[in-house]
């Protein structure tokens, strides 16, 4: 640390010394038709041949010699802009740019940046444009970042139309979800049919599966970071759409022209309204709903404030008898200040809650509510320091405390025979300092190193267990049970009675072999203190987050990737294969018949376990032109080892699958009609079945295989779709714009496994294996509108 | 928990019309073992213990019986020998019934190896011989008829499990019903109605408890949970409940008192 500052220390020097004379051109990028700030849009220097891009914030900052340069700003999908400057001072220049027009569009455009895919010292970065996910075919027509990422390399969906992920051979939970930088701790609507994040509010989203930068922590699989729209400034627009199954609207415009604005976007399914049709579910209640709303504010030059929330709600279960309840609700308050050219500074605010509620009714004497939540309240800061077209240094810090309640149950009226109880709350806080430094030495080299200290603390009021033998389960006549207590430590509300501290280096680097090829290569650790305790792959709401204990250890990763990109055809297509190999320690594994629900010692549940996944994905993406798309293939092995499982061998992931392979193709006819297709082939989840079977008291028990010993067959599905636009007329500008999306999902109807059970079958009076398949052709129709 | 899960999922197989369809696995072989079935009951001549053999889980055959161990079961008064009378089956004395509040030792020895188990009879709370029958409409997928309402008073302080079934006109339900008594009130006559049920006029009901120590509670638990297979979203990963008995056998050594009522509507 102290020698990263030194450095740090020199190169300010190094930079001082220049300043004499070197000017700094900074400002923002924006789109002009909405004011909406865009992230990653280059800014690039000819006579230099160098340049620099905008952060998340539409931000750039770069410093050059005095002179009189030819500056080129652009982002994909754009107009270039160009301009002459004389710079001899430091100048701020904010910049508009236009949406290509249709005719443009029409012309093939490469600008210097269109080499992304080569030059830029990212890699296992998984991202797509909003537009390209909207002609993505999808289950029922329901735009969903999250689904359309899992077409990409390294993703794979948890089940069929699943949106949790699976990422490089990671748990489901090893995947940190940012909503404007707060956490999302369950992403996904109606047991994961859909994802939580409406794409008329979402401006861009990028995954990090691997080479995670130093700001990001907390998980060990992936970082999905999601940044919201900030609505426009110029003008009040609204756009929706009106699908089989859900609808929604979203409203935009400025507060004060140009100097704020405003977006708040809904959904709200309704799918429940065609219950009362049928019998077995006239009483069924199934529905989810979800807002977006941010207002932001320029407040000087120098100073932005947004202020973001996201609310959304699942229910679920039978009228009067039971009934499910979960819900994300996040809120973050940011502000930018620019101190200078140079050093750009964002504090954030940021509030996250995670809850659900089941209410069950089962008689009049027989009634109870349980609850379950986590609460997140934190700060935290991000400097960015650009000292030079060389140097950029990056610092700052994530602080946040968490407030668990495990389950708290009530009785719903006074007459129920269970009585209140409630599992004690857990706290914690979790602080995590980090610095980086982006290092450009040559021209063909690039490298960004630093690392992230993270620290995590129990906090009172709370309590822990003491284990007979200091075994927290133990293995005994062919199972693992539970520990046996023997005392409980007290500590008093305030103190920090535990802490853990990691420190996580990260590295990225590119060598570019020539303007069409470069070798990247990226190593990264990352801890782990949030776990998730959840005995079904489904997101039921029903699953809870738990902290890192004296009894539950941090999970840490190690993970190292190099790959080889290259670009074909003037950069219309761009190929990359990447290999990696991650190591997994502490990952938390359910014992055998392990019992979850409203366990206050539910460390005495868990195995520590070890993981390690490793794979190839090879990628060919086609950028440009009419027909674009891309073909993804990953072979890869991911496996779990934990004492008393499987005789502490090495056993396979629930979710390994070795081949997967996705195939995405988008065409337009013309300028009205676009088609689209995907196709997704993997091999099947590996599970445990019963391979023996015994007799007692006259019931047939299961004699059951070792886990996930055995497979099911392969999945493969294909999807098309149709978008039909509005017709247009060239040359004139539409006040309105509208489209039609018809899709079917699972075109050939493959019958898919969704569950398998093993049961008598009344014929035969044998033991059979049944599947259930959900989805076989599912034709779906959206009507989408702007205006 | 299962429960819960059962409502979930039936509410989203029947949105999405999932088909339900036979399928061909290959499961693979394993070694067979001993399974003990020890069932030891306050009631005259009911415990036995049964010996048996694994099997195949698609192709069974008829039950391998095991008529050639040997079974005692033990207490802090004596231990009494269980022998074999066909089909598996070791029974003990005639008039044989084991006393509450005691701890059992099982001992079985097959081909020269041990099997040993060790459970608490612990005596059920007290249940009124008189049930209770409110007149209730049609509710949701709940008929309409008589809701049964049975009333106890547990006055014992260790956690134990009770095993509840019910049926009417002379048919058991399969509807095992487990819970303890950790979380319910105690020293003091509660009611409870039984859940999801409507009794007719004429029916007989009949009600029937059992007390079941942790461990054996914690088998049946885990075997209530089972399911019958994965993958599947609802599915909890499943694995051979835990047995009580040591040495490699599977089953389990059931200990309970027993406690029967039964009463026609009116």
């Amino acid at each position: 640390m102290k020698r990263f500052l030194i450095l740090v220390l020199l190169l300010g020097a190094g930079s001082a010394k220049s300043m004499a004379q070197d000017i700094t051109l900074s400002g923002r990028i924006t789109d002009g038709a909405t004011g909406e700030e865009l992230i990653g849009a280059n800014m690039f220097v000819t006579e230099l041949k160098n340049g620099t891009v905008t952060n998340v914030y539409g931000f750039y900052s770069f410093t050059m010699p005095k002179g009189k340069y030819r500056i080129t700003y652009s982002y994909v999908g754009y107009e270039d802009k160009d301009t002459v400057l004389n710079v001899n001072q430091d100048m701020t220049i904010n910049i508009e740019l236009m949406e290509e027009s249709l005719e443009f569009k029409e012309a093939l455009v490469t600008g210097e940046k269109v080499d992304k895919n080569v030059s830029e010292n990212k890699m296992s970065v998984v991202s797509i444009d909003v537009k390209t996910v909207k002609k993505i075919p999808i289950l029922l027509g329901e735009v969903d970042i999250i689904k359309a990422i899992q077409l990409l390399p390294g993703v794979q969906s948890a089940g069929d139309g699943n949106t949790l992920s699976i990422v490089r051979g990671g748990n489901v939970d090893h995947n940190l979800v940012l909503l404007d930088e707060a956490v999302v701790y369950n992403p996904s609507h109606v047991v994961g049919f859909f994802s939580v994040f409406n794409g008329d509010a979402v401006k861009d989203f990028e995954l990090y599966k691997g080479g995670i930068p130093s700001q990001y922590g907390g998980r060990l699989a992936s970082v999905m970071d999601i940044r919201m729209k900030d609505g426009n400034t110029k003008k009040f627009s609204a756009s929706g759409g009106i699908g089989i199954l859900s609808s929604r609207l979203t409203l935009e415009g400025p507060i004060q022209k140009e100097k704020s604005s405003f977006i708040i976007s809904g959904r709200r399914s309704y799918f429940d309204l065609f219950f009362p049709l049928s019998d077995m579910t006239k009483d069924a209640i199934a529905n989810f709903g979800d807002l977006n709303m941010k207002v932001n504010f320029k407040l000087s030059e120098k100073d932005r404030l947004y202020i973001s929330a996201y609310t959304g709600r699942d229910r679920l279960g039978f009228a009067g008898i039971a009934g499910f309840g979960w819900g994300n609700t996040t809120t973050t308050a940011r502000w930018n200040h620019i101190f200078n050219q140079k050093l750009f500074l964002n504090t954030s605010i940021i509030y996250s809650r995670y809850n659900y509620q089941i209410d069950f009714n089962l008689a009049k004497n027989l009634n109870f509510q349980r609850l379950n939540y986590i609460d997140d309240i934190g700060i935290k800061q991000d400097y960015t320091y650009y000292v030079n077209p060389k140097n950029t240094v990056r610092f700052g810090f994530w602080n946040t405390f968490h407030t668990f309640l495990p389950g708290r149950i009530e009785p719903i009226t006074s007459e129920s025979i269970i009585t209140a109880a409630s599992l004690p709350k857990k706290r914690a806080l979790s602080q995590a300092y980090y610095v980086s430094h982006e290092w450009k030495p040559i021209g063909r080299f690039e490298m960004e190193y630093g690392f992230r200290v993270s620290v995590f603390s129990n906090a009172g009021k709370g309590r822990e267990f003491v284990y007979a033998n200091g075994q927290k389960n133990f293995f005994q006549d062919g199972s693992v049970r539970p520990g046996t207590v023997i005392d409980t430590l007290f500590y008093e509300s305030g103190k920090f009675y535990n802490t853990f501290a990691n420190i996580e280096p990260r590295v990225n680097m590119v060598y570019r072999l020539n303007s069409k090829s470069s070798i990247k290569a990226s190593y990264n650790r990352m801890a782990q203190y949030l776990h998730l305790i959840q005995n079904i792959a489904a997101s039921t709401g029903q699953e809870f987050w738990t902290p890192s204990t004296p009894s539950i250890k941090p999970q840490i990763a190690d993970q190292v990737a190099i790959g080889y990109f290259r670009n074909f055809f003037d950069n219309q297509v761009e190929g990359s294969v990447e290999v990696y190999y991650k190591n997994m320690s502490n990952t938390v594994e359910l014992i055998d018949n392990a019992t979850i629900d409203f366990t206050e010692n539910i460390e005495s549940q868990l195995v520590a376990g070890r993981g390690r996944a490793y794979g190839a994905e090879f990628f060919l993406r086609k950028t440009k032109g009419k027909t674009t798309g891309w073909v993804a293939y990953t072979l890869a092995k991911s496996e779990r080892r934990a004492d008393n499982i499987n005789r502490g061998e090495w056993y396979n992931f629930r979710f390994d699958r070795r081949h997967y392979l996705t195939v995405v193709a988008s065409h337009d006819l013309n300028q009205r009609i676009n088609v689209s297709g995907s196709f997704i082939f993997a091999t099947g989840d590996a599970y445990t079945a019963p391979v023996g079977q015994y007799t007692l008291n006259g019931q047939v028990i299961p004699l059951y295989s070792d886990r996930n010993a055995l497979r099911i067959p392969a999945y493969h599905r294909m999807d098309l779709s149709m978008t039909l636009y509005r017709k247009k007329v060239e040359g004139k500008t539409y006040k309105n714009e509208s489209s039609w999306v018809f899709s079917i999902y699972n075109v050939y109807g493959r019958r898919n496994f969704y569950t398998l059970d093993f049961r008598v079958d009344e014929n035969t009076g044998q033991n059979a294996a049944y599947k259930t398949y959900l989805f076989r052709v599912v034709p779906s129709v959206t009507y989408n509108f702007k205006f | 928990m299962k429960k819960q899960l059962y409502l979930i999922g039936i509410v989203f197989l029947s949105l999405f019309s999932a088909c339900t369809e036979k399928v061909d696995l290959e499961l693979g072989e394993t070694q067979t073992r001993v399974v003990i079935e020890g069932y030891l009951v306050t009631e005259v001549d009911s415990s036995y213990v049964r010996l048996s053999l694994t099997q195949d889980y698609f192709n069974p055959v008829a039950p391998v019986y095991i008529p050639d161990g040997t079974v005692e079961i033990s207490n802090d008064q004596g231990t009494v020998m269980f022998n074999y009378v066909g089909e598996g089956l070791y029974k003990g004395p005639a008039g044989y019934i084991p006393d509450t509040a005691k701890v059992y030792t099982l001992k079985v020895v097959v081909d020269g190896k041990e099997y040993t188990s060790t459970a608490t009879l612990y005596p059920m709370f007290e249940v009124d011989p008189v049930l209770q029958f409110d007149y209730k409409p049609a509710s949701g997928f709940i008929d309409e008829g008589y809701a049964v309402t049975y009333y106890s008073v547990d006055r014992r302080e260790d956690e134990i499990y009770t095993r509840f079934n019910f049926g009417q006109n002379d048919t058991m339900f399969d509807q095992e019903i487990l819970f303890t008594n950790a979380d319910l009130k105690k020293f003091e006559r509660v009611p409870f109605e039984l859940p999801f049920y409507r009794a007719q006029s004429g029916d007989s009901v009949m009600l029937e408890f059992r007390s079941l120590d942790v461990p054996i509670a914690t088998y049946f638990n885990a075997l209530a949970n089972l399911n019958s297979g994965a993958p599947g979203p609802f599915q909890t990963p499943p694995a051979n409940p835990p047995t009580n008995i040591s040495g490699g056998a599977v089953g389990y050594f059931l200990c309970a008192d027993i406690r029967r009522v039964g009463q026609v509507v009116p």
